[in-house]
């Protein structure tokens, strides 16, 4: 259970509704199988412009769902372990 | 994420980063994040210059920066939100610790208290930041266009992001995001007041000059913007400001102690679901960017990053 009320993909319509799908889809191309919108992206769903922020972030870390973002993974200490570190030192259980 | 580390090598990460089995370089990651996450305002130009000595460039380093920007705000929205951890979605939980185990951890498990601006400039009187710009590629030109029809000029902010440009759309949305609340709920004076206090306790001084003028514009109220900024806590406040200000303050310095009671709290003093995720992002985006100018050492725009119109 969230702190607050929740938007599910069943609920959602107009920009939410193809929001939710792209995530939906970029996930399950990452994963290599079907799977649901993380729910780290649900906490805005009850303000549409937040959750598209969250859209646009997943569509620049992964190039549009491409994964091909040479910087992500390239260089002396890859880019995507910033993400983990900051995780880390912010104590965050999710 | 890709597997970079061992099983074995991930717990001694957990346990101590500079004790792990790990190339010196990513103990210097782990370094940098820790100082951008807990104490942005005491990062330096040296701390960049360190980093230089393991070949990165400052292309690497604003893209870090960026990244670590990205995963504030993500952090923040899931933290705010005590969401669950997802069953099919190919997470993982990284701690293998109770959320319990955050929420009622000692204050300040991760943030220290804040007590004065540290502002380092440029070395260069020119320089806009700590790190090289690039204004050749299209994505800053089309960011550059985009701030000059909005702003009346182009924020250093944006300038030092311009190695590596990608993350400019994301930025751009951000900010819009960012001048005002985007529910009903929530009122110009109730978001500018979040902004101001939150800038306090990030101690950004690129931040200070454009939420003293939003405060000024949002609301006619002499001495509020240094009621916010010199401890509210030890000022009067109506129930509901109060409500939002604690809150404020709790996500921008231990997000991972919020719980259920903190939205109880906006419900009891007649505030909704809507206002809690409005104030939770208006923090969430400008600690992200707080930490960012910080870690830059962008410096201050010339006038207050606020839309002309």
């Amino acid at each position: 259970m969230a702190h607050i009320r929740i938007v599910n993909e069943d609920e959602a319509q107009g920009q939410l509704a193809e929001d939710y799908a792209y995530l939906s889809r970029s996930y399950s191309n990452m994963v290599g199988s079907e799977v649901t919108t993380p729910n780290v992206y649900r906490t805005h769903s009850i303000v549409p412009a937040y959750f598209r922020l969250g859209t646009v972030t997943n569509r620049v870390l992964t190039n549009d769902g491409r994964f091909d973002r040479p910087s992500w993974q390239q260089g002396p200490a890859p880019e995507f372990l910033v993400n983990f570190a900051v995780a880390l030192h912010s104590s965050c259980y999710y | 994420m890709p597997e970079l580390y061992s099983a074995e090598v991930g717990q001694q990460i957990l346990d101590n980063y500079q004790e792990a089995e790990i190339p010196e370089v990513h103990k210097e990651l782990f370094h940098w994040a820790e100082l951008f996450t807990q104490r942005s305002w005491d990062m330096s130009a040296q701390d960049l210059q360190r980093l230089h000595t393991y070949g990165l460039t400052d292309a690497n380093i604003v893209g870090w920066a960026q990244a670590a920007c990205l995963q504030t705000w993500f952090t923040m929205g899931a933290e705010g939100g005590g969401v669950p951890l997802d069953s099919d979605a190919g997470m993982q939980p990284v701690f293998q610790k109770p959320r319990e185990f955050y929420t009622q951890a000692p204050e300040g498990l991760t943030a220290a208290e804040p007590k004065r601006p540290n502002f380092h400039a440029p070395d260069s009187a020119e320089a806009v930041a700590w790190v090289a710009t690039d204004g050749d590629s299209e994505e800053y030109q089309q960011a550059a266009a985009w701030a000059e029809a909005r702003y009346g000029f182009v924020p250093n902010l944006l300038q030092a992001l311009s190695l590596p440009p990608e993350f400019f759309r994301r930025h751009t949305l951000a900010l819009e995001l960012l001048e005002r609340p985007q529910t009903e709920s929530l009122s110009p004076r109730q978001h500018a007041m979040v902004r101001a206090l939150v800038s306090t306790l990030t101690r950004c001084q690129y931040s200070a000059d454009t939420t003293r003028r939003l405060v000024a514009s949002a609301c006619a109220e002499p001495g509020l913007y240094e009621r916010l900024t010199e401890d509210y806590r030890q000022r009067e406040w109506a129930p509901v400001d109060r409500v939002i200000l604690d809150f404020a303050t709790k996500v921008a310095r231990n997000a991972y102690k919020v719980t259920e009671d903190d939205a109880q709290r906006f419900h009891e003093v007649g505030l909704d679901d809507e206002a809690y995720v409005d104030v939770l992002n208006t923090v969430a985006i400008q600690t992200s960017f707080d930490r960012l100018a910080n870690s830059l050492g962008v410096r201050p725009d010339p006038r207050p990053l606020l839309p002309r119109v």
